[in-house]
């Protein structure tokens, strides 16, 4: 893969091992046979997860963050698309503060996005907390990442190819879905995928705006602080990682595969 | 496209823009409004106030101290705890700089296939629960945790290292962690950017290998790195996951006075005035940070 | 032109924010007309085109197209079908899908539509290409399917966005010749944008140049080269000597430039209308006549450099008196030792008929 093995390269190495090493204790613990994350390993199980699966409100907990992880990436993206067409393709007085202010989620702290929306929710709309709640929160944070992935995405492409499509006799309707949506197509998968990545492992603001129903973070954060709770823990953490790391690769492959066709011309 | 209207161009805009000002721009504005006014028992003294502005520089004659440092505060907690998660973010953030910066030089400079894997393998961490990599530390430091307990298997000790967790040593390792991936990116996007003859030409003009990435590879990765560098930082400093499962009662953060101040204190007024100073404290460090580095200066000289 | 124009462009103005592109633009492209829109990039020529196109709309004026009003009417209702610069082929489809793309809002049925594709593919020399992909095509290539498309929904005209300037030379030249004879073949008026005056020279029925958001002369390609307005058309089709100076007086359409330390200098006078003022005489390097022998009437020269181009041999030499630059072409013939040699000293002198004075 390299031109040479030196330091450097041994550098990296251990930069990976860094980077994973600590996580990949969770799905090693999680088949040890014992109830203590501890050395020296007691042999293969699976009753972790068993445990796991007998859970029900972790598993109640996993349906809810899946449902509302569903629904925040369609949303966010439902959202997202018409407002990176509007700020890619047409003249709109006034899109770089508009941008700028998409993009604030991403520099504001999440803890103060998180009280910021208890106050209004309680104090001034008298809301109850709920999963709705939770899923306001997180759209403020998926619409700044869905609108950077779908910009960079249609700014990738020729806007003269949708010029020519309107030249061809095509309607604006018609040239969105026979030119702009097909050609953005990878851009919006990947950026569903993230979006969902993004709500299913959002934390702090759901630990401020959930009510009854839990969603997955904040009932594993309730459990952690209890030894005996440990291995089952394990056990869902340990599939959230990798179903986290398969969904990301995924993405990667869809939005690569769909930056290739257009550079190969000329 | 130029003679698309501005006028569809709003109408394209706006659903997302509703939203966004909905979840985003009215809480922001209502917590402001927030920090204006007073908590009195159970009620919320809607007349205007700076009292709890006041409250957090109120001085005192009897400065409490924190590491030896005074401050003269009469209710210094706010203030010990911003300087502590701003020095804490600080360390962090140089550590997360610091090793990143080899790691994407290796990305940019040294690999030539399966540049992609590498790529993967760095984005990965980020996007997999922030909770689960914290959570994985704990696993790790802990009094049972896998390093005290691998050690005393091995017999290299014999009781359980105490000073492993619960300090702002863990708290800040830690945050290093969750945090380096996401810094290698765009110090390696501006890496990847640098015209490769402008290094031949340093070769060809006598520089040596150390002398080009002085000269050349530094200052032109500077856009990057201080990108990075806010992106590590701004996050860090409000922090409330971390301090709140390694920390310990020695390593918290102003992001644990935040939550405590809206839940178990019951002082949401004061809790908004925390978080807008914490707010403010972090855009003028930027600001003076990027002021300090020439940003301005240096994307317009680089500007294509 | 006797018959009703093909486009009626009338006081055009197009403004982004602050910039003006188009200012005050008028004229009339005939039918069947080859019409090429010359001038150097941001001269305003492609945002005129795309106000044909419909893509832009102008800020002010008219436009009518086969005397129907197109002001406020979208791209996809226009009878005018483009050729982008970038050719803008569909990379999410094939070459037949890219060809048929607008067939579909003419109506024309898929059985019908096949036959066409086919066709059009065949007046592009691409039959048996309608499967590739379109990055499977070379720029050439490219631009055929490009041609094809637009040409298959038969508009009545056919604007084509400095189609070959993505080409290599030696295509270039070979699509030149085909792009020519394509006209002449279906007979539609073609729009043509190009920054290359040789290439809006070679091609052209007509051509405009434009410069500043303005048009400067509308001509024949003949008339442009040997006549052009104004020093700034003249600068445009580049190697003309000029020689800026302060028109003294005309008579008989012949008149006198003081061209200051070089002297007066005669040339011919186009029209009425020229007072006396800055003017600049024109004059192209084969009309120059040179002697080689010192003393003769004309200007006093040194030769200063000599490349040799082939059928032809160009010379520098330096007017004696200030010091001017001038270019000098005469053809290869006869005895190459006959042939002045650097340093040599020269007189020059051309007839007055063959050199303009223009304004500026």
């Amino acid at each position: 893969m390299t031109r040479r093995i030196d330091g450097l390269f041994w550098y990296a190495v251990l930069f990976v091992l860094f980077l994973y090493g600590p996580m990949m204790l969770m799905p090693l613990f999680s088949v040890n046979d014992s109830n203590f994350a501890t050395f020296p390993l007691q042999g293969f199980t699976t009753r972790h997860y068993a445990a796991m699966a007998a859970n029900d409100s972790m598993m109640a907990a996993l349906r809810n963050s899946l449902v509302l992880g569903l629904g925040v990436a369609v949303v966010a993206n439902v959202l997202a698309l018409p407002a990176a067409l509007a700020l890619t393709r047409y003249r709109v007085p006034g899109s770089g503060p508009i941008l700028a202010f998409m993009m604030l989620p991403l520099v504001v702290p999440s803890i103060v996005l998180g009280v910021a929306l208890l106050v209004i929710a309680i104090r001034v709309f008298s809301i109850p907390l709920s999963l709705w709640t939770v899923a306001a929160g997180h759209l403020v944070i998926c619409i700044p990442f869905a609108v950077t992935v779908l910009m960079s995405r249609l700014e990738g492409f020729d806007p003269s190819l949708e010029e020519a499509s309107g030249d061809l006799g095509a309607s604006g309707i018609s040239t969105f879905l026979r030119v702009t949506l097909p050609l953005a197509m990878p851009g919006v998968i990947s950026s569903l995928l993230l979006c969902f990545i993004i709500s299913f492992d959002e934390f702090v603001i759901s630990f401020f705006l959930t009510g009854t129903q839990n969603t997955l973070p904040v009932f594993l954060f309730s459990q952690l602080r209890f030894p005996n709770r440990l291995p089952g823990t394990l056990a869902l953490g340990s599939l959230i990682l990798v179903g986290s790391a398969i969904l990301v690769i995924l993405a990667e492959v869809i939005r690569r595969r769909g930056v290739k066709p257009e550079g190969g011309a000329l | 496209m130029a003679s698309r209207s501005p006028g569809t161009g709003w109408r394209l805009l706006a659903p997302a823009l509703i939203v966004m000002v909905v979840t985003l721009a009215l809480p922001l504005a209502a917590l402001i409004l927030l920090s204006f006014w007073s908590q009195n028992g159970f009620e919320i003294d809607r007349s205007f106030t700076l009292s709890n502005y006041w409250r957090i520089v109120e001085p005192s004659s009897q400065p409490t101290y924190w590491f030896g440092i005074p401050f003269p505060f009469a209710y210094p907690v706010p203030a010990i705890l911003i300087v502590k998660s701003l020095l804490m973010a600080l360390v962090a953030t140089a550590a997360v700089i610091l090793l990143a910066w080899p790691m994407a030089y290796f990305l940019a400079f040294r690999v030539t296939r399966g540049k992609v894997v590498w790529l993967v393998l760095l984005t990965i961490p980020f996007w997999t629960s922030y909770l689960l990599r914290v959570f994985s530390w704990k696993i790790t430091l802990g009094f049972n945790g896998a390093i005290n307990s691998g050690l005393m298997a091995l017999g290299v000790i014999d009781a359980p290292l105490e000073f492993l967790l619960y300090n702002p040593v863990a708290v800040t390792i830690t945050l290093a962690h969750s945090w380096i991936a996401f810094a290698v990116l765009p110090i390696y996007v501006s890496m990847e950017k640098i015209d490769r003859s402008l290094l031949e030409a340093a070769a060809d003009l006598g520089d040596s290998r150390w002398q080009r990435l002085r000269r050349v590879t530094l200052p032109l990765s500077m856009p990057g790195t201080i990108a990075a560098t806010l992106l590590v930082f701004i996050p860090t400093v409000g922090d409330y996951v971390t301090p709140a499962l390694v920390g310990g009662p020695g390593g918290t953060m102003i992001g644990s006075l935040i939550q405590q101040l809206f839940t178990r204190q019951d002082n949401a007024p004061m809790g908004a005035a925390v978080s807008i100073v914490m707010m403010l404290v972090i855009a003028a460090l930027a600001g003076l940070f990027l002021w300090a580095v020439g940003y301005a200066r240096m994307r317009r000289r680089m500007a294509p | 032109m006797t018959q009703d124009p093909m486009i009626a462009i009338g006081q055009v103005t197009k403004r982004f924010g602050s910039v003006t592109a188009l200012e005050e633009v008028s004229f009339d492209i005939g039918k069947g007309e080859f019409f090429s829109l010359l001038g150097p990039s941001g001269c305003g020529k492609t945002t005129l085109l795309r106000i044909l196109a419909g893509i832009e709309s102008p800020t002010t004026g008219t436009l009518r197209i086969d005397g129907e009003d197109m002001v406020g009417i979208p791209p996809n209702r226009r009878p005018t079908n483009m050729v982008f610069q970038s050719y803008a082929i569909f990379p999410h489809l094939n070459v037949a899908e890219n060809v048929g793309y607008g067939l579909r809002y003419k109506g024309i049925k898929r059985a019908e539509a096949q036959g066409l594709i086919a066709s059009s593919l065949d007046m592009v020399q691409l039959s048996g290409f309608g499967d590739r992909q379109a990055n499977q095509l070379s720029g050439g290539q490219r631009q055929r399917v490009a041609l094809a498309r637009a040409l298959i929904l038969k508009p009545k005209v056919l604007l084509l966005d400095e189609p070959l300037s993505a080409l290599d030379k030696r295509l270039r030249e070979e699509m030149q010749f085909e792009l020519r004879e394509l006209q002449r073949r279906v007979g539609i008026t073609f729009v043509f944008v190009t920054h290359d005056q040789e290439e809006a020279l070679t091609l052209s029925d007509r051509i405009a140049v434009m410069s500043g958001g303005r048009v400067l002369q509308i001509d024949t390609p003949e008339t442009l080269y040997d006549r052009p307005a104004s020093r700034r058309v003249a600068k445009f089709f580049g190697g003309m000597n000029l020689f800026p100076g302060r028109l003294l007086r005309v008579e008989g359409g012949i008149g006198v430039l003081d061209a200051g330390t070089i002297g007066p200098l005669s040339g011919a006078v186009d029209g009425p209308g020229m007072g006396d003022g800055p003017a600049t005489l024109a004059i192209r390097p084969e009309r120059i006549r040179m002697a080689a022998e010192v003393g003769s009437p004309g200007l006093a020269a040194q030769i200063t450099a000599i490349s040799f181009l082939g059928d032809r041999r160009q010379y520098v030499a330096r007017i004696e008196p200030g010091g001017q630059s001038v270019t000098i072409v005469t053809p290869v013939t006869g005895d190459p030792a006959a042939a002045p040699s650097q340093g040599d000293r020269v007189s020059l002198s051309w007839a007055a008929s063959d050199a303009r004075i223009l304004s500026d």
